[in-house]
């Protein structure tokens, strides 16, 4: 019996008696039909990348300098997650980047009624890994009243030790803004590209 | 003589009577397409449905409040990509969730401080002969006091065949003295996932 050099599939060669050959034929199809399924189950099993999106509705959003927390979004309805990365539980508004690679990460905002005098609000994609190297990304939204917002990230996780998290808050700048915003709605998404 | 393994085709012989060379090649030419159609998906998950496009149709000249459709017909890249050159729709997607960059950079015939420019990207979804079933836009705006503006709008969206995608343009500038003089769009689009 012969063996392929990679799938290590046995075939029958010259030394092999002739009378067994188609016996060994059915071995080989065999053989080479479940190392196909096997292959074509990884890649169904990677087609789907970790991803996930959550989406806000209606509501008012405090805007304070003094206080940016009061700004988060809300969150209320999930609607991708492949891999349990939203988490409502109390309070938390936040994806989680729960694997080595890259991320690509991203938020869009529709507000409303801004009506700053001067300056105006960031939007606020923030990504938390513990450490000093914290970024954040935003959009700035000048002046005016009904708009949306939207900023993206490419976030490198290259340590699980803590977890790393990405969420949203609003916060302004400006002078005259209001203290409370409408949101008419927002969508927050995160989803792994590559590994490291 | 065809048989069928457990998951496929595969030819083999019964006996030694069967001439088995003729087997071991339409076996080898099977094996040979299955292997290929996994390195295939292999390939389609590697490269992400993408792409992007230079809309001709800009917005100079555009009057104020109005929608415009945007085109395709500058085509800049595509990989595994459902526009059609010259049409206004993703049609016939690969299935998934889709992160769209709308980008418009622009020149104005003024100064534009204390006024602004938005520029909505608005989606029809629904069957491209049965009317539109729903509009969502998603806006971006901006003002600067030397005549101007760069937008964008970052956006998700679950693209599948029933959702052909229309986008149009709603060009609104708050001071009817401005004219736009110069304008560049720009879409780009990368699959995310695939439809859960």
């Amino acid at each position: 019996m012969g063996t392929t050099a990679t799938q290590k599939l046995t075939f029958p060669d010259t030394t092999d008696d002739p009378r067994l050959h188609w016996q060994f034929l059915k071995t080989l199809a065999l053989q080479v039909d479940s190392r196909a399924q096997t292959h074509a189950n990884l890649v169904a099993a990677g087609v789907i990348p970790k991803f996930a999106m959550v989406t806000a509705t209606n509501q008012t959003l405090q805007v304070l300098p003094a206080d940016p927390a009061l700004g988060y979004i809300t969150f209320n309805t999930v609607v991708a997650d492949t891999a349990g990365l939203a988490d409502f539980t109390q309070n938390r508004q936040i994806l989680t980047l729960n694997d080595l690679g890259y991320w690509l990460v991203g938020i869009n905002a529709a507000i409303q009624g801004l009506g700053c005098t001067n300056g105006g609000v960031f939007n606020r994609l923030n990504v938390d890994n513990g450490l000093p190297s914290q970024f954040t990304a935003f959009s700035h939204d000048p002046l005016l009243g009904h708009l949306g917002i939207s900023c993206t990230g490419l976030v490198r996780v290259n340590d699980l030790s803590f977890p790393v998290t990405v969420y949203n808050d609003f916060v302004s700048n400006g002078t005259g803004c209001p203290a409370s915003l409408p949101l008419i709605g927002a969508m927050m998404w995160a989803c792994k590209m590559r590994d490291l | 003589m065809s048989r069928l393994t457990p998951n496929r085709l595969y030819p083999y012989p019964d006996s030694p009577e069967e001439r088995g060379g003729l087997h071991v090649q339409k076996l080898a030419d099977i094996v040979d397409q299955d292997l290929r159609d996994v390195y295939d998906s292999y390939l389609n998950l590697a490269a992400r449905p993408s792409g992007s496009f230079r809309p001709t149709a800009n917005i100079t000249g555009v009057p104020n409040g109005v929608f415009f459709p945007i085109d395709t017909n500058t085509t800049e890249y595509t990989r595994n990509g459902f526009v059609r050159p010259g049409s206004a729709l993703f049609k016939e997607p690969l299935w998934g969730w889709y992160m769209i960059d709308y980008h418009v950079a622009m020149l104005t015939s003024g100064t534009i401080n204390a006024a602004s420019i938005r520029e909505s990207l608005a989606r029809y979804m629904g069957p491209t002969t049965g009317g539109l079933v729903q509009l969502n836009q998603f806006e971006c705006i901006d003002n600067q006091s030397d005549g101007t503006a760069y937008l964008h709008s970052t956006f998700v969206v679950q693209l599948t065949v029933e959702n052909d995608m229309i986008y149009q343009v709603f060009h609104q500038n708050t001071s009817s003295t401005i004219t736009v003089v110069a304008a560049d769009t720009h879409v780009e689009y990368t699959r995310l996932c695939p439809m859960l």
